[in-house]
Order: C-alpha cells, then structure tokens, then sequence
C-alpha cells in the first residue's frame, strides 16, 4: 500500500479548476451574507458560525484535493463502512432533536453523519462502477447486482430510519442517477419511466380522481398523516394555507412578494416576521429570493449551474472511470438537492427537509458539499498526472 | 461516456431552466397577488392596550405607576443544549434550573423565561450573550410607595388587570381605551410597531387622584403596625378622616401588605378591612346614643344618671360597668364609659329613634367609597329591652370602620354628616374629568349645639380620670372615645373573651380637624381601647397636627368658635375672598369693553374641564397643555384679546394641599 501521497506538483496548477472553487466560495459568502438577513430575529448571530464552517469546509477542499484521488478509490470500501458505522452509532450516541436521531454531539459540535455518507456513498458506488468494467465476468452478474443493491440500500435504509426521509431520498435519487448515467440500460430507463407513469397512476387515483365511496386508494392509506397530507398540499397548494401548506404557501409568498429587485437586504417582510418556516436552513432561498428578487436568484442559480457544469466538464476530463465517476456523482449529488431545494420553495415539489447545498444554515452539509468539490478539484488537476 | 456525461448537463441545464421558469413566474407574473396575501398577512389592525394609568395620592406622589420593563423569551430551537442553557440562565433570573430546563424543552420555537423582570435580571441575561434568547418590553404595574396603603389600592394580576382594591374599582378608567392602529405583526403574532406608530404612553387610562395624603399614611401605619406587634394583634385598622370634608387622609391596615408582589401575602393580608370588614363598635357608639338622647332632649347635659353599683338586670339578663358607679352626669357617662347608664340613655330615647339615629349616623348603609366589597354593617331593630341596652354600648350591631369614622365626623362637624369619599379626581388623558370627588352633605344628623356639646364632654374622655389619658396630647386639645367590644364567637354563638380595642379621637376638638379612627383587632397584652388604641391615635395625631399646620389648642385661647368651613362650598371656606367678590361685585365703575374684543377670564386654580367651558363662554379658544389644575395663562387675566383668540391654559397635577 502507497502512503497517503499528500503531495503537490507544479504541473498540476493550470489543471485546478479555479472557476468552480471560486464559485463555491462565492456561493457560501453569498450564503454567509444572506443568513445575516435570515437569522436576524432568532438573536443569535448564526451567521458567524457558518462563516467558520464555509472557512473549515475550504479547508477540506484543499486537504481533499491534496491526496491523490487513486488513494480515495482504493480507501473507498473503508470510507463507507466507516460511515456505516457511524450511521449505526447513531443509534447508541444519537442526539435527538425535532424528532429525528441525526447528530453526534460532540460538545458544543453537532455533526450529522448523514452528510458525509454522500460521500462515502458516492465513492463506493464509483468504486464499485469503476471495478465492475475491468472485471466483467468474473463475478456472476446476479451477485454483482446484489452487491449494488446492498452499496445503495444500507445507507439509505439507516439515514430512513433516524428518521430523515429528505436525505434518504436524495440518497436513492442520487445514487439510482449513477446507476442510470452507469448502465444507460434500455430496460432501466424503462423501469424508470414505467415507475413515475405509476406514481402518477398513483396520485390520480388516490389523490385526484373523483371517487364515490367506499374509496380504493392505491398508496394512500398507507401513507402517515402528514406525508398524505404533503402530497395534497402540493397537488392543491392554497388549499389549507394554515396547515400542512403552510410551509409550501409562505415560501411562495416570500418569493414572489420579492419581485424583480426584492425588497433589500434585511427588509424582508415574511423573513423578518417570522412567517418563513426554517428560513435559515431550508427556506433560506426563500429569503434571498424576497429581499433581492428575481434579477438576483437568477445570478444564484448561474452560479450553480456554472459549479455544475464545471464537475461535468472535470467528469469529461478526468484521466480514469473512477474519476470521471467521483465527478458525475459529485455533480449530481449537488444537483438533486439544488433542484429540489428550490423547486421546493418555488412550489414546484412537495416539501421535503432538504437543505439548499453552500447556503443553508448546517457545517455537516457545508463540509461535505466542500469535500465533494475538493474531490473535482482533486480529480481535475491530475488529469495528465501519471505516475505508475 | 462523454456522451453520457454531456446529457447529464443538458438534464441539469433544463431542469435549472425549469427552476428559472418557476421562479419567474412567481416573481414577475404572480408578484402581485402574492404580495397581497403577504402584506394581508403582516399588516395587522392591531389593538393597543392603552397604558395603564396611575393612580395618585392627593399631591401628586404616584401611588401606582405602570412601567416598560423587560421579559426574556427563547426560541428554545436555537439554544443548542437546553440543560447548559438552563443552567446558565436559572441563577440570574432566579428560578429553578430543572424546572426551566423541562420548561424550555416542551416548547417548540417559542417559550417564556421570565416575565417582567427587574433591569438587572435583564442586564444579566444580556450579558450572557445566550443564542435564540430575546426581550420584549411588557408594561409592569409598579408600587413605588410599596407597603403604603398596599390594600388600598389593591393590585393587578399577570394580565394587568385590576384584580383587588381601587385597582380593581376603578379598573374600566385605569385601564382606558385600547386604540386600534395598524401596524406589522409576525408570525407569533406579537406586534410590532414601526414608525413610532403606537407610543402607548400616548394613549393612556384615565389618573385616579386620592384623597390619601401620603405622610399621614405613612403616620397611621407606622404608628398602627408598631402597637399593633407590641399588643401581638391578629389584625388594626386606623382612617384619619377630615370631618369638614369627608375627605379620607388615611386608610391604614395591619399586617401590611406589598402589592408589588401580591402572591407573597395570604388573601386576609391583602384585604382592607378599614373599609370592607364591620365590626361590633362596642363603647365608641355610646357618643351616638348620647347625642341622639340630647337632641330629642331625653336628657339634659347636667343631669344626673344612676349607674346602678355596676351591675344591672333587665329581664334575664344582667348589665355590668367595670366599675360600679352611683350618679353621673351625662357627660361623666361618657368620660367613664358606663354601660348601665349609656342603656338607661338608650331606653330613654327608645327603640325607634335609637334605630333612627344609628341610620342618620350613616350606620347600616354603605359608605359608598365604590371599593368593591365594602362592608355595609347592620342595625337590627332591638325588639328585646336587653337588645335596647346592648346597642346602646355598641354591641349588636356592626359598622366599618370608616362609617364610625364618617359619624365621629358628623360630631365634629357641627352635626353634618359628610359623605366620606377617597377618590377626589379621574381624569382621562385629554385633562377631562371623568369623575371629581367633592364634599357631599349627607344631612343633618343632630344640631351644631349638641354636636358640640358631645364634643365638649367627649374632651373629658382624654383627662386623667376618663379611659383614654393616653390619648392625650400636649399642644392640642383631643376629644375621644374609647371602645372595648366583646368580640362575638361565631363558632359557638354569644361572646368569646375575645376583644376589639379601638379609639376615635377628635383633634383639634374645639374645630376638628382630622377624626382619627383606631381599631386594634385581637390584643393580647392589654385588651383596652384606651390602653391600646389611645397612644396610636397619639402617635397619629401628634405628627399628623404639625404636618398639617394647626396652631397649637393652648397658643389659642379657648378658641372663639373659628368660622366653621362649609365644605361643600368652596368659596366659603375663604371668607375673605368671599367678601373681596362681593365688593367688586357692587363695584359702581363699569368698564367699558371696546366691541369685538373680550377680557380674558381668570382661570387660575379652575380644573381643566371647568376653564375650557369658561373660555369657550367667552368666546375664546382654548388650549390646554397638561393635567390638572390651571396654573399658568396666556394671555394673562383681564388682558382684552380679540374674540375667538387662543387662550393657553397650562395644567398642573394634583389637587391643592389640605386647606389650612
């Protein structure tokens, strides 16, 4: 076994993707800035600590990118049984708030080993692809399938079970969009559509059909109460404005009431007033939507389709099938959550806890997204590297 | 797999654009509606409780006063550990860590700390510097004079409503108005004003101004709660009452009673007895019966009465004095406090002109001072001769304390039943007076000469071989009664060896000025009024005389008969001025006002309302600037102005010290 190979070469400098670290940065200053505006009623100066966490997770970009990626995909299988672990540890040491055993507390520290299980999660699975071609064959095709099935369903089946349905589902998103962009199989893009005309299916005859009664749902008698009342709440967004669509309604409301220009840093009414759920995680587009309007989300979501584009453009570089990997699943990881985050507090998706990737308040979320873009970094500059 | 790689970006790219789409059309197209629903949200007609408004003693010194004072909330989400939190928090506050601890974790967002805290605590919390905790201003009702006529005033509960005392009496006028405003609220639904919208000290309740003169407060409850530790009573009232009035200077009660802080007294120490609880008034009614029996002219000041050796049967029943007695004159009866002869007395006048008196006196019928549960007292009809000869010493029937005060007044007053009142002025923010106590007649309970022929022998009480030597003062003259009643057991019926020790005095007593009242409920160590009562009523009278500015009874000799105040006619109490009216009045020289113009009225002294309806008569506008009483304005009287000129009348508060 090589060591760590924490080493650095000239020749790697023109080859690190200056544009994505600086718009990552830029997007956790922007991030610093707005939760200044989001946190100003809850008397405590979260901000500061987000600026700390913006700082650690930098660090870790460039620790990250220091060691040599090829070290990563061979520590893969140790990265993700850690995370297991500590995923499992949580049961014992978990630190329960709002309902869910998410944190280890360690001190003043809350860490959420959720978040870095993407991590792990990703790096197996690119782990796991990246093997998969070299010895095709060699393992009966059934078990493999197995094997992946098992890579994705652990974690998922732990971070569920805390519970934090949210991270699960992105777990699931992310993971079945490697398997997808992987094995771009007829059968699975099949599967995959055949399954959302079922949901679809699914919602028309348990939620929008007209039906007599007795009524014959499909799913939703199975569903809790809430997670049932979710879903009608996004079919009908206006229609329990002071309950389950509270959430749905009052994001609108903050974004739209923004306009074109907003209403100015700090002057957000529905922010300012409280009547933003969770506006320094969660909602906290919804703030920067209010108070600087459309003009300035618009710079926001260039800024995350330029990250985005930019670990699809080191995807298309990297030297290898892991890193090529590690990339795509870094920018699809980043993508889901954006993508729902804000389609979340645009009304365009039903509301699920998902925290907005380098903006929401949270240092577990800020490092790993910082980790994930120490990993393009990584893969990026060694792109034309060989060494034997 | 660059292909691939080159899909997945076109994948992201639309769906951002998707993303881009919502937005838009939330934010351009919907923009509108949806800032509506927004501003429907936080614009709120919001209700602003007026302030509350104080209440004054008869100079001005505020009794109860409302404040902003701080209270700390948390958002419980944000504290990180509660039970760090809890612990850093409970000391300074004072509170009960685990207590807070599981406090805090049951609520969500939102959870009081501490409500209306003192600036330190605040101060405290500040510096602590805890993530999530925040304060609010909350108005806080707040006793400056403390203890002082705590059960008076009474006090307010949580909500800062009036929940006992004038506090509650007066509750709809303190509490005035709520205004309704528009303003921002959140999410909790708390207010929040901008713009300077809604000073609530703009809008304020209505000022309730006492007839309660603090420094005799201050008097009577010193004086009572020192006699009242030393003779180990259960409980003393004392009122000092102005008889030429009505006016009440003093209600006194022990044990003492802080409303700042309501909850650390059991609900019989916050009571005021002196006004809500009757009593049986034992020897102190004799006084009553005696000038009842003169005024129908029963009996004669000089004649004489058998006391009968100190014991006396009517019926079944046997009368007894403390001392056996053989003839009396009237006024020895009173002096010694015969029972025997003050029921001879009684049976003289007989039962319906007893009963008559007793109701002329005021007794039985409720002082009407608008405390809530105030005492009203009962006088049965004495159908039984024994009933006749119990009443007559004052046992068997009840009274409050400020009635019995009240009917001394009548004797001092020259025989004229003033209605007692405590509350001289409410008064609403605008200067308007709301309600304005002044000196009421009742009737006239007995004539001037027998009233003060009572007087005259009620001064023998206080000589050497009256009940009440203690009561005695040096520079002034005093004329009292004691009273020593048998206090009645309700539990097994008849009377227990319980006693009721009080004193009435009148000070001076050749032109009362003050009827001070003293009622020792339960001594232990000596169970007389003279013994226990009497040097309260010293004390009391012996600061409140200087205080007050009497000239001492000896300086004056043998006081001709002082130009007795009317009290219910202001301008006769100053017969000076009086005549200075009339002279100009009769003044043959009339001015001649040039048309058009008019002579501004002398205000000075009027009430607000009164000089805003003079000037409006004169066809002139007013303008008023502060509360109160005129004391300044421009232009100054007698100046000729134009018609319909402003007139600008400043207001000062309170009401003009105790007339001299």
């Amino acid at each position: 076994m090589i060591g760590m190979q924490l080493r650095f070469e000239r020749r790697m400098l023109p080859h690190i993707p200056w544009g994505l670290v600086a718009a990552a940065v830029l997007l956790g200053l922007v991030g610093v800035f707005n939760l200044a505006s989001a946190t100003r009623g809850l008397g405590a100066p979260l901000w500061k600590s987000q600026a700390l966490y913006l700082a650690v997770g930098v660090l870790a970009t460039a620790t990250v990118s220091l060691v040599d990626y090829r070290f990563l995909q061979r520590m893969a299988l140790p990265i993700f049984v850690a995370n297991l672990l500590a995923l499992l540890a949580l049961k014992l040491f978990g630190h329960t708030a709002k309902g869910a055993e998410s944190w280890f507390a360690l001190g003043p520290l809350r860490v959420q080993p959720a978040e870095f299980m993407k991590i792990g999660l990703l790096l197996m699975l690119a782990k796991f692809f990246h093997d998969e071609q070299r010895s095709e064959g060699a393992v009966p095709g059934v078990l493999r399938e197995l094997v992946l099935a098992l890579i994705i369903a652990a974690p998922v089946y732990l971070v569920l079970k805390q519970p934090d349905l949210g991270t699960a589902m992105m777990m699931s998103l992310s993971s079945v969009t490697l398997v997808l962009f992987a094995r771009p199989r007829l059968w699975l893009i099949g599967l995959l559509f055949g399954g959302l005309l079922l949901g679809g299916l699914v919602v028309w005859n348990d939620w929008i059909r007209d039906q007599t009664e007795p009524k014959v749902t499909l799913v939703r008698g199975y569903l809790k109460k809430h997670q049932e009342a979710r879903i009608s709440g996004w079919l009908d967004p206006e229609s329990d404005p002071k309950g389950t669509n509270y959430h749905s309604l009052q994001s609108k409301i903050a974004v739209g009431s923004g306009g074109l220009t907003g209403k100015g840093w700090k002057k957000g009414t529905q922010a300012g007033n409280f009547f933003l759920p969770e506006q320094h995680t969660d909602f906290v587009f919804s703030v920067w939507a209010e108070e600087h309007g459309f003009l300035a989300c618009l710079v926001l979501l260039f800024l995350y389709g330029f990250v985005l584009l930019s670990a699809l453009g080191v995807a298309l570089s990297a030297r290898d099938r892991f890193g090529a990997f590690v990339a795509v699943g870094v920018a699809v990881m980043i993508f889901w959550q954006v993508f729902q985050n804000i389609g979340m507090v645009t009304g365009l998706m039903p509301v699920t806890g998902i925290t907005l990737p380098l903006m929401s308040y949270g240092g577990s979320s800020m490092v790993s997204v910082m980790i994930g873009v120490g990993l393009l970094v990584n893969i990026g500059m060694r792109r034309h590297l060989f060494t034997g | 797999m660059k292909l691939r790689v080159r899909l997945v970006g076109a994948a992201f790219l639309f769906c951002l654009l998707g993303v881009l789409a919502r937005a838009v059309s939330l934010q351009v197209f919907e923009r509108d509606r949806l800032r509506e629903l927004a501003e429907d949200q936080y614009v709120r007609q919001v209700e602003i409780p007026a302030r509350r408004g104080d209440i004054f003693d008869r100079r001005g010194v505020p009794l109860a006063q409302s404040v902003e004072v701080d209270s700390i909330w948390v958002d419980p989400s944000l504290l990180g550990d509660l039970g760090q939190a809890a612990k850093k928090l409970a000391p300074e506050l004072a509170l009960e860590p685990s207590e807070l601890e599981a406090r805090l974790s049951k609520a969500k967002r939102f959870a009081w700390v501490k409500r209306r805290v003192r600036p330190e605590e605040a101060e405290a919390v500040r510096a602590l510097g805890l993530p999530g905790v925040g304060l609010t201003k909350e108005p806080r009702r707040f006793y400056p004079q403390r203890e002082l006529a705590g059960q008076l005033i009474g006090f307010v509960g949580a909500d800062g409503r009036g929940l006992d005392g004038l506090e509650l009496a007066f509750e709809d006028e303190l509490s005035g108005e709520s205004m309704r405003v528009s303003g921002y609220r959140d999410a909790r639904g708390r207010k929040l004003l901008t713009d300077g919208l809604a000073d609530s000290i703009e809008r304020r309740g209505a000022s309730v101004t006492l007839t309660i003169d603090r420094h005799l407060q201050f008097f009577a409850e010193k004086a009572l709660s020192r006699a009242a530790e030393e003779s180990k009573a259960a409980a003393a009232s004392a009122v000092v009452l102005d008889p030429r009035t009505g006016e009440l200077l003093a209600i006194a009660n022990h044990p003492r009673f802080n409303p700042n802080t309501p909850e650390k007294s059991p609900p019989e120490g916050r009571r005021n007895r002196a006004a809500l609880d009757t009593f049986e008034p034992g020897s102190t009614f004799k006084s009553f019966v005696v000038a009842a029996a003169l005024e129908e002219g029963r009996v004669k000041p000089q004649d004489g009465i058998h006391c009968e050796n100190g014991a006396w049967d009517i019926g079944r029943h046997t009368v007894h004095d403390t001392h056996s007695y053989g003839w009396l004159s009237v006024g020895k009866v009173l002096q010694v406090s015969s029972n025997i002869c003050a029921a001879k007395i009684a049976q003289a006048l007989g039962r319906d002109a007893l009963v008559d008196y007793s109701a002329r006196f005021g007794f039985g019928e409720r002082a009407g001072l608008s405390l809530p549960g105030e005492g009203k007292g009962v006088v049965p009809y004495p159908k039984a001769e024994i009933a006749v000869a119990t009443q007559a010493f004052g046992q068997g029937l009840t009274a409050t304390a400020v009635q019995l005060a009240a009917a001394y007044g009548a004797l001092a007053n020259g025989g004229v039943l003033m209605r007692p009142y405590l509350v001289s002025r409410v008064v609403d923010p605008d200067g308007l007076a709301l309600l304005e106590g002044r000196p009421v007649e009742v009737r006239r309970v007995v004539s001037a000469e027998t009233a003060r022929t009572v007087v005259k022998m009620l001064e023998a009480v206080v000589e050497k071989e009256g009940t009440a030597p203690r009561a005695r003062l040096d520079e002034y003259k005093v004329a009292g009664k004691t009273g020593t009643a048998q206090k009645a057991d309700l539990v097994a019926g008849g009377y227990s060896d319980k006693r009721i020790a009080s004193f009435v005095g009148l000070v001076p007593s050749d032109g009362p000025r003050l009827v001070i009242l003293v009622v020792v409920d339960e001594p232990k160590t000596d169970v007389y009024g003279g013994l226990v009562a009497a040097p309260v009523f010293k004390e009391i009278a012996s600061a409140a005389m200087p205080y007050l500015g009497v000239a001492p009874s000896s300086a004056a000799p043998v006081a001709q008969e002082r130009p007795k105040p009317k009290p219910a006619d202001r301008s006769a109490s100053r017969p000076l001025s009086d005549a200075f009216l009339k002279v100009q009045a009769q003044d043959p020289v009339t001015e001649q006002v040039e048309k058009g113009t008019v002579r501004v009225p002398d205000l000075s002294g009027e009430v607000g309302r009164v000089a805003v309806s003079r000037l409006l008569a004169a066809a002139l506008t007013p303008r008023l600037t502060g509360t109160g009483r005129v004391v300044k304005q421009e232009p100054p009287a007698g100046s000729l102005v134009e018609k319909g000129a402003r007139v600008t009348v400043q207001l000062a508060g309170g009401l003009p010290p105790l007339r001299q």
